[in-house]
């Protein structure tokens, strides 16, 4: 049951890696988080229905799409209210998160979506254990962006100026470092992201415009868990959330009910006993 | 009195007498209004507009054969799938557009909202949607409510009555957490028994989630003869994809989702995978054969769900009432609705009926399909039957 507590926190870490980078560095709590997850998933889907684009060759597409999308929506709306009181940020980013749902209705309608890729129910073998090939692909994916986002933030040049707007904004345009276009490039990476946990969507389930709000949610437990703007933290709070979800649906009679709850529980201690994140 | 107020007071009364003899004439040229309430956005969005072409097919058929010698007008309302909006969409019918008959219907939420209103307003509601029992408890001594698609306990009831015709005994059953999954779960160990089946595993699962694998292993675990799976739309390719890759092949998986993913008829692991349904294209029945290719001449795709048909069918039975009836009085439209009998595009005989708690229940019984190719072909009852069941199937062997 690890193993399967271990494939599910893959799709988890990308999904919220990129809410991570926005609260990190530009503030910003975005609940359209996970409406930019869905997108990235139509796009999935459309390129595959259409062209036959695999959802893992179209990665590339899907990244900068959202990336683009990303920033005309930091243009447009973020920057103008990220000197405004939070809860202005939080109205704008729901506003869009529900603009981008009912948008993806009219556009597609509400039925779900699903890519038939080939591979979709293959399965491998890992020594003793049988895993899902998707999932473990989307595993592989999940771990290689997270970590070179870890290891771009470490370092280049851009990074580590992201790194120094997070820290300390005013400080970071006195040394010479363009605040608004770091903000820009921070928020159309964190949508990118976002976008790339959608087209993983794609290719292992199915899409439809109500997917956002789930990711949102598991996104928001394992930022928390992990300490805001903590981004090695978040593979870490993927493994707790993955593995506690699994173990309780597996162990715990009638489980699967309750693992949907895992997260909000994980949440609350967090908060109540360590409230700057566990991996901080 | 003088004679300028006499001359005004004989015109008027002229006038009162002329208004007062064309009046009936006047009323009888008021074009027939229908209304008709389905969510035509919001998550059941498909569904509404496939209801709705439904509805513009029987609208040319009507319109062509005249009605009462009176123009019929459809106003269809979006519900949203949000039971406050469609209970303000039921009084802005009823008081403002004093329409004659109430159509449509789709989710049992939206449903208890407006049966609450339709109480207190009493009109000849034929309903096509909502299966939980609470919109027939709450509409129990409606004489004016007409229910077409089968209550839950028939759904169960034709489900076990399936599976007890493929020769399975051991049924394993999973489903989604809320009102819709539960209200299954909680009658499928009775109709498990009365069909002589034995529910071996009964566990739930969150809609949407995003890995089945801890509950199929825990499914595989109780080897039974079939794995029912009560659920959404999208929670379908999880299972039939994860039940893949964790090995779990029973004889037979059924699963009963509102509607099935656009694409999964493409999916290999959807292969074999059973379905219980009102209706599908597939279905073999004559009049079936020739909406599916009126609606495909009218709107250039294929019908993806019952509800077009069940629309067509409401709108046609209701008009057939009408006609009966000669009138729009409650109490003849009432009369003559109950005198229905129509055999349609669903395949099946329609009447209205007495059911547990309602007066007039129409659809009793639902189909099995299987997928296969890509199709959904209809396997049980044998009277319609398009293909043979392939059991055990052959899921991953």
């Amino acid at each position: 049951m690890a193993i399967f507590g271990v494939l599910r926190s893959g799709l988890y870490s990308l999904a919220s890696v990129g809410l991570a980078l926005s609260v990190g560095v530009i503030g910003v709590v975005n609940f359209a988080h996970g409406e930019f997850l869905m997108l990235g998933a139509y796009l999935g889907y459309w390129l595959f229905a259409s062209y036959g684009i695999d959802p893992l060759a179209a990665i590339p597409i899907g990244a900068v799409a959202l990336f683009l999308l990303g920033g005309a929506v930091h243009r447009l709306g973020i920057q103008r209210v990220l000197r405004s009181p939070e809860l202005n940020q939080m109205l704008l980013t729901f506003g869009i998160s529900i603009f981008l749902q009912n948008l993806a209705i009219i556009l597609w309608g509400g039925d779900p979506r699903t890519a038939a890729v080939g591979y979709k129910a293959q399965s491998v073998a890992l020594g003793p254990f049988t895993v899902g090939f998707p999932q473990l692909v989307v595993f592989a994916v999940a771990m290689t962006l997270t970590l070179s986002l870890y290891a771009i933030l470490g370092g280049s040049r851009i990074g580590k100026a992201m790194r120094a707007v997070a820290q300390n904004r005013v400080g970071a345009s006195l040394i010479g470092i363009e605040v608004d276009r770091i903000y820009l490039l921070t928020f159309g990476l964190s949508t990118a992201l976002a976008g790339m946990a959608g087209l993983m969507i794609a290719l292992q389930l199915s899409t439809s415009p109500f997917i956002g709000l789930l990711y949102t949610l598991k996104a928001f437990a394992i930022i928390v868990m992990a300490g805001l703007g903590n981004i090695t933290g978040v593979i870490y709070a993927s493994l707790v959330l993955g593995l506690s979800e699994a173990f309780v649906e597996f162990y715990v009679p009638q489980g699967g009910g309750w693992a949907e709850g895992v997260f909000f529980v994980l949440i609350l201690v967090v908060l109540l006993v360590r409230p700057r994140g566990l991996f901080r | 009195m003088n004679r300028t107020v006499w001359h005004g007071l004989v015109v008027l009364a002229a006038a009162l007498l002329i208004a007062a003899v064309y009046q009936p004439v006047g009323a009888q040229r008021e074009p027939i209004k229908i209304g008709a309430i389905v969510p035509l956005t919001g998550p059941s969005g498909v569904s509404g507009q496939a209801m709705q072409k439904g509805y513009q097919l029987a609208m040319d058929e009507i319109s062509r054969q005249g009605l009462l010698g009176r123009r019929v007008e459809l106003i269809v309302e979006d519900d949203r799938g949000d039971p406050p909006t469609g209970a303000a969409a039921f009084l802005k019918l009823v008081t403002r557009d004093r329409i004659d008959v109430l159509a449509g219907g789709l989710q049992s939420a939206t449903s208890i909202a407006i049966a609450a209103q339709a109480r207190q307003r009493p009109i000849l509601m034929a309903w096509t949607g909502a299966a939980s029992t609470l919109v027939e408890r709450a509409l129990a001594d409606a004489d004016w409510f007409f229910h077409y698609h089968p209550w839950e306990y028939h759904n169960a009831d034709s489900t076990f009555g399936f599976l007890r015709s493929t020769g399975a005994r051991t049924i394993a059953m999973a489903y989604e957490d809320g009102p819709f999954g539960s209200g299954s779960a909680d009658q499928a160990g009775a109709f498990a028994r009365n069909y002589g089946l034995t529910l071996t595993f009964n566990e739930a699962f969150k809609t949407g989630s995003p890995d089945l694998t801890p509950l199929l292993t825990k499914a595989k675990g109780a080897n039974a003869d079939a794995f029912v799976f009560v659920s959404f739309d999208q929670d379908v390719v999880p299972m039939a994809t994860q039940a893949r890759q964790v090995g779990f092949s029973p004889k037979i998986i059924l699963a009963a989702p509102p509607s099935w993913p656009v694409g999964f008829e493409k999916l290999g692991a959807g292969n074999y995978v059973a379905g219980m349904a009102l209706w599908t294209a597939e279905n073999g029945h004559g009049v079936s054969r020739r909406f599916v290719q009126r609606y495909k001449e009218r709107f250039n795709e294929d019908p993806s769900s019952y509800w077009a048909p069940l629309a067509y069918t409401n709108l046609i039975t209701v008009a057939e009432a009408i006609r009966r009836a000669g009138n729009t009085d409650l109490a003849a439209l009432t009369r003559e609705m109950k005198a229905t009998e129509y055999e349609g595009p669903i395949g099946l005989p329609l009447t209205f009926k007495r059911s547990i708690y309602g007066k007039n229940q129409g659809y009793t019984r639902l189909i099995a399909f299987q997928w296969i190719n890509g199709k959904q072909v209809v396997v049980w009852p044998e009277q319609i039957a398009g293909g043979k069941l392939a059991y055990p199937a052959p899921y991953g062997r």
